[in-house]
C-alpha cells in the first residue's frame, strides 16, 4: 500500500494533541476574521456607547475605551488585520526567501556568496528601527507594513532553504537524474526544492507570529494607519489609561500572546510531523 | 562437559518491537548458551534479529520501543531479570560495535576513555599502568592515548574500542559486526587481534556477523538466524562442511559464489519480505523444499543423530530420513 | 563456463585519459583524490575497478559519469568528450551511460512513485499514457520485479534493499545505455541478495551486450564478473589487466594484499573445507544442497530444547 511522505506527515500531525489545540485556535481566528465583524454589526457592541472607559461587565463585555468604543469589537476587527498582515508577510517572505535560498544553494560559488551577503545585510538591520524608518518616511499603510516585514524576514527563510538545498543536491538521486539528461533548472525546482521545503514550511508559521508581533509593535508606536483597527493601536491607546482602564491594554495583549503562541506551537507541530525520529527500528 | 554454569545462557527469548499499534517479534524463541572460553558465532542477514539479540543481552534495547517479552537470561547460572541486565555490563559482558566512531566520545582522548572504563569496572587497579597495558594488548603505541577518535584510522578506533572493552575484564566479549565497516586488509588484522586477545585472556566470544567467512575463521560454534529464529546450531566446522538447513546451504552457496551449469550464481530466490508475523517456518516461502506442514507449523529443534550438539529447525530434514 | 568474451564490433565506449582531481580539505591542505588515471572500457566489456575506501574510486566514478569535472585530462563517451562542451550537448550524449549506485536510501527521489521514477528514465519520449505504463511494467519484469503492475504505485522506501537495487537497474536500462557505471552496487545488499543482483547483471549483459564499469572494494566479486580488472590505490591505478591474470598472479604488492585478504571459508584448524571456487568452471558445479561432508546419513531425534 502506497503511503507518500506527505500523507505520513499528515497522519503524524493528526495524532498530536497540541496540533489540534493550536490549529483549532488558528481556525477560530480565521472564522472570527471572516464573519466576526458582520456578526457584531447589529449588536450593541458596535455602537459607540455612552459608557466611556467602563470596565468589563455584562453589558460592555470586554470594556470600552475613552471614546466609548467596545474593546471586543476592536479586537474582532483587529483579528483581520493581524491575520492579513501576518499571513501576507510570511507568504511573501517565504516565497522570496525560498527562491533566493534555492538559487544560492544550488549555484554555489559567486552567486551564492553575493546572495548570502545581501541576505546578511537585511538580517543585521535592527528590525524595528528599519520598520519605523520606512513607515515614517513613506507614511503609514497596511501594505507598507507587510512589505517591511517581508523585507526583514526573508533572510531567515533563505538561509534555511539554502542549507537544505545544499544537503539535498549531493544526494544520489540528483546525480541519477542528471545522468538522464535533465536540465539543471528542472533538477532544482522539481527534484530538489520539494525535498528541501519541509523546514521552510515550519519556519513559515513562526514568521507569521513574528509578523503579527511586529505589526503590533508598529501600531503601538502609532506608525500604522489609525483608521484600520489593529491590536497594536489598542495598545497604543491603552498606554494613557493604563491605570484607570487596564482592559484596553490587557485584552489586546492577551490576544497577541495567544495568537503568536498558537502559530508558534503549530509551527513546532508541523516541524515534528515532517521530521519524525525513527523510534521503530527492528534489527 | 564442565560443571560450571555457562557464562551466559538464554532460554526461549522473545524481543518485540512496537511500531504504532503493531508488534513485531525481532527475536522469536531463541535459546543458546555460551560457556567460559568458548567462541560462538551468530550468522544472519539483515532482519535476522541478531543485532537485536545482542542488544537485548546487555539491556541496550531502545526503551519504549522494544522489550523482552518472554524468556530467561542467566549469567553464570544466576537468573537476571530484564531490569538488571545493565549490571552485566563490565565484569560479565563487554561489547564492541560495528562503527567505532559513533561509539567513541569525540571530545575525549582515547586514553581518557579507556581510563574511564578501567575506573568504572576495575576499581582498585592502577589506572595509568592499566591503560598502557591495554593499549599494548591491542597493539597500539602508548602515544595513542592522547589522540582523539577523529585523528585515528578506522582500524585504530576499533582497537581503542576493544581496549575499552578489555578494561572491564569481562568474561564474555560480544562483537557485533566488528569489522564490517573496515577495509578488507584492516579486517584481517582486527579479527586476528580479537582471536589472540580472546584466546590469551580465556574470554568467551560471541561474534555476530553476516559474513560466514568471518565466523568460520573465528568461532567454534555457530548459530544461524533467520527472521528472528534459530534455524541451525552446531560446531562451525560441521555446519560449514555439511549444512542441514536449506537456508544455511543457500548462505554457503552465496558465500562461495557457487555457480550453476549456466554460469549463474546459485541463489536463494525471493527475499525476506515484510516483517509480519507468519505461522509456520519463516523460511518456507523461499524454500524449494517447503511442504504444507512447513507453512503451517514452525519446526522445533531437531538434533542430528550422532551429533547431539548439532540442531536444525526444519521439518524437511526429518522427512528425508523417514525410517 | 568462462565469462563470455564481448561480442559485436569492439571499440572503446568510455575512454578516461590522464584524469586528475584534487580536493581542498577544510584545513587548507590539498588532497589528490585521483592522479593521472587512464582507463578504457570497450563495447560489451566488463571492467572492474577495485579499491578500498580512500582509493579515489568513487571520485573517479563521478568523473567518468560526467558529474565532476577533472582538473586535468578528459573523459570521452563513444568518442565524444564530456567536459568542456555545451550543456545542451552534454545532456544529449550522456544518456548512453547510466549509473547504478549503492543502495543508500538516497538513490531515488523519495516523493516519487516507482512509476514516476521510471517514466523519467524511459528513453522513448513519445510514449504516453497506457503505452508508457505497459512499457514500464515490462521494464520491471525484466529486472524480475514481478508482477510489474503491483510495483507501480509503491514508493522506493517501501521496497526491500534487493528490490530497490533492481529498481535502480531498471532505471539504468530504461535509457538503453551502452555502458552502465555501477558504484558499489552490492555493498548494501545481503549475501543472499547479491547473487540475485549479479545474475541479473549477467543476464542483461547477455541479452543487450551492455558494458559495465563495476566499482567495488571486493576483488573477489571482480573476479567472478569482470573481463578486466584495474586496481586503484591512493588515486592511482597500480595494476591493470585481464581478470584471471591479475587475481591469480598479481604483480603489484597492494594487489597481492587484496587478493590475500579474500577470506575463504577455510577455518583455522579442524575441518577440510571444499576449495574456493575459482573463476567459472574450474571446479565441478556444487550439488545444490552443498553437502560434501561425511557420507553417513543421519537420523533425527526430536529434542526438547537444546
Amino acid at each position: 500500500m502506497a503511503i507518500s511522505a506527505g500523507s505520513r506527515a499528515w497522519q503524524r500531525l493528526k495524532r498530536n494533541p497540541l496540533a489540534w489545540v493550536s490549529g483549532g485556535f488558528i481556525l477560530l481566528l480565521v472564522v472570527i476574521a471572516a464573519i466576526g465583524p458582520s456578526l457584531l454589526q447589529d449588536t450593541t457592541q458596535s455602537q459607540i456607547s455612552n459608557d466611556l472607559l467602563s470596565g468589563p461587565s455584562r453589558t460592555t463585555l470586554l470594556g470600552t475605551d475613552e471614546l466609548g468604543r467596545s474593546i471586543l469589537t476592536q479586537l474582532v476587527y483587529g483579528v483581520r488585520t493581524s491575520l492579513l498582515v501576518g499571513v501576507l508577510a510570511a507568504a511573501s517572505a517565504t516565497l522570496f526567501g525560498t527562491a533566493i535560498g534555492a538559487i544560492a544553494g544550488f549555484s554555489g560559488g559567486a552567486i551564492d556568496l553575493v546572495l548570502m551577503r545581501i541576505a546578511e545585510v537585511f538580517q543585521v538591520m535592527p528590525t524595528f528601527i528599519l520598520g519605523a524608518v520606512i513607515v515614517a518616511l513613506a507614511g503609514p499603510g497596511v501594505f507598507r507594513v507587510v512589505v517591511v516585514i517581508a523585507l526583514l524576514a526573508w533572510p531567515q527563510t533563505a538561509r534555511v532553504m539554502r542549507g537544505e538545498v545544499l544537503r539535498v543536491k549531493s544526494l544520489e538521486f540528483v546525480a541519477a537524474v542528471r545522468c538522464l539528461g535533465m536540465r539543471e533548472s528542472a533538477i532544482l525546482w522539481s527534484e530538489i526544492v520539494p525535498n528541501a521545503i519541509a523546514p521552510v514550511i515550519a519556519l513559515g508559521t513562526l514568521v507569521i507570529g513574528q509578523a503579527i508581533l511586529l505589526e503590533a509593535a508598529l501600531g503601538f508606536f502609532g506608525l500604522t494607519t489609525p483608521d484600520v483597527a489593529s491590536w497594536g493601536l489598542l495598545l497604543n491607546d491603552g498606554q494613557r489609561f493604563i491605570r484607570q482602564a487596564w482592559w484596553i491594554s490587557v485584552f489586546p495583549g492577551l490576544a497577541i500572546l495567544a495568537t503568536v503562541l498558537a502559530f508558534n506551537l503549530f509551527g513546532d507541530c508541523i516541524g515534528a510531523a515532517l521530521n519524525p525520529r525513527a523510534k521503530e527500528r527492528a534489527a | 562437559m564442565t560443571a560450571l554454569a555457562p557464562v551466559l545462557e538464554v532460554a526461549d527469548l522473545r524481543v518485540a518491537f512496537r511500531s504504532g499499534i503493531d508488534t513485531i517479534a525481532a527475536v522469536d524463541g531463541v535459546s543458546l548458551a555460551i560457556r567460559a572460553g568458548e567462541t560462538v558465532g551468530i550468522v544472519g542477514e539483515s532482519g535476522s534479529g541478531k543485532s537485536t539479540l545482542a542488544r537485548a543481552l546487555i539491556g541496550l534495547l531502545p526503551k519504549g520501543a522494544a522489550a523482552i517479552t518472554r524468556g530467561d537470561i542467566r549469567a553464570n547460572g544466576v537468573p537476571v531479570p530484564q531490569t538488571a541486565l545493565a549490571r552485566l555490563r563490565g565484569r560479565v559482558i563487554a561489547m564492541v560495535f560495528q562503527d567505532p566512531l559513533s561509539y567513541l566520545n569525540p571530545l575525549m582522548t582515547a586514553g581518557r576513555q579507556i581510563a574511564e572504563s578501567v575506573r568504572r569496572h576495575d576499581p582498585g587497579a592502577a589506572v595509568t599502568a592499566r591503560v598502557e597495558e591495554l593499549l599494548a594488548a591491542v597493539k597500539l603505541p602508548a602515544a595513542a592515548r592522547s589522540f582523539y577518535p577523529h585523528e585515528l584510522s578506522g582500524g585504530m578506533r576499533q582497537r581503542v574500542l576493544l581496549a575499552i572493552a578489555l578494561g572491564c575484564r569481562p568474561q564474555l566479549l560480544v562483537a557485533d559486526e566488528p569489522t564490517t565497516a573496515l577495509d578488507a586488509t584492516t579486517q584481517e588484522e582486527i579479527l586476528a587481534l580479537i582471536r589472540e586477545v580472546v584466546g590469551s585472556l580465556g574470554m568467551a566470544l560471541l561474534l555476530i556477523s553476516h559474513d560466514l567467512a568471518v565466523v568460520s575463521t573465528m568461532c567454534e560454534r555457530v548459530h544461524v538466524m533467520y527472521r528472528g529464529r534459530l534455524v541451525e546450531s552446531g560446531a562451525a566446522a560441521r555446519i560449514f562442511a555439511a549444512p542441514r538447513h536449506p537456508y544455511t546451504r543457500g548462505l554457503l552457496n552465496a558465500a562461495r559464489a557457487a555457480r550453476d551449469e549456466n554460469g549463474r550464481f546459485v541463489v536463494i530466490e525471493g527475499d525476506a519480505g515484510a516483517p509480519v508475523e507468519r505461522a509456520g517456518c519463516p523460511f518456507a516461502i523461499r524454500c524449494d523444499d517447503a511442504s504444507e506442514r512447513c507453512r503451517a507449523e514452525a519446526p522445533p529443534a531437531f538434533s542430528v543423530a550422532d551429533f547431539a550438539d548439532h540442531s536444525v529447525h526444519c521439518w524437511r530434514v526429518e522427512d528425508r530420513v523417514d525410517a | 563456463m568462462s565469462t563470455p568474451e564481448p561480442s559485436a564490433a569492439p571499440g572503446p565506449v568510455l575512454e578516461i585519459s590522464g584524469v586528475s582531481r584534487n580536493f581542498r580539505r577544510r584545513g587548507g591542505e590539498t588532497v589528490a583524490a585521483v592522479r593521472g588515471v587512464s582507463l578504457t572500457v570497450n563495447r560489451g566489456e566488463t571492467v572492474a575497478l577495485v579499491g578500498e575506501s580512500g582509493s579515489g574510486k568513487s571520485t573517479l566514478a563521478r568523473i567518468a559519469l560526467g558529474l565532476l569535472p577533472p582538473d586535468t585530462g578528459q573523459v570521452k563517451l563513444l568518442g565524444e568528450p564530456l567536459y568542456g562542451i555545451a550543456a545542451a550537448r552534454l545532456r544529449r550524449i550522456r544518456t548512453a551511460m547510466q549509473p547504478v549506485f549503492q543502495d543508500s536510501g538516497a538513490a531515488f527521489n523519495p516523493r516519487r512513485t516507482v512509476q514516476q521514477l521510471l517514466a523519467q528514465a524511459v528513453a522513448d519520449r513519445s510514449l504516453q499514457g497506457t503505452r508508457l505504463q505497459s512499457h514500464i511494467v515490462s521494464l520491471l519484469e525484466r529486472v524480475r520485479l514481478r508482477p510489474g503492475s503491483e510495483f507501480l504505485m509503491r514508493f522506493p522506501h517501501e521496497l526491500s534493499g534487493g528490490q530497490r537495487q533492481r529498481l535502480a537497474i531498471a532505471r539504468a536500462i530504461a535509457m538503453n545505455p551502452i555502458l552502465i557505471v555501477a558504484d558499489e552496487p552490492l555493498s548494501g545488499a545481503d549475501v543472499s541478495t547479491r547473487g540475485q543482483i549479479l545474475n541479473l547483471l549477467l543476464d542483461l549483459r547477455d541479452s543487450s551486450g551492455v558494458a559495465y564499469l563495476f566499482i567495488t572494494h571486493d576483488i573477489a566479486i571482480a573476479q567472478a564478473f569482470a573481463h578486466r580488472v584495474a586496481v586503484m590505490y591512493r588515486g592511482e591505478i597500480v595494476e591493470h589487466g585481464d581478470a584471471t591474470t591479475v587475481i591469480d598472479s598479481p604483480a603489484d604488492p597492494y594487489t597481492r594484499r587484496l587478493v590475500a585478504a579474500i577470506r575463504t571459508l577455510d577455518g583455522p584448524a579442524t575441518a577440510a573445507f571444499p576449495p574456493r571456487l575459482r573463476g567459472n568452471g574450474a571446479s565441478p558445479s556444487p550439488s545444490r544442497d552443498g553437502t560434501t561432508g561425511p557420507g553417513a546419513e543421519s537420523r533425527l531425534r526430536q529434542v526438547a530444547g537444546l
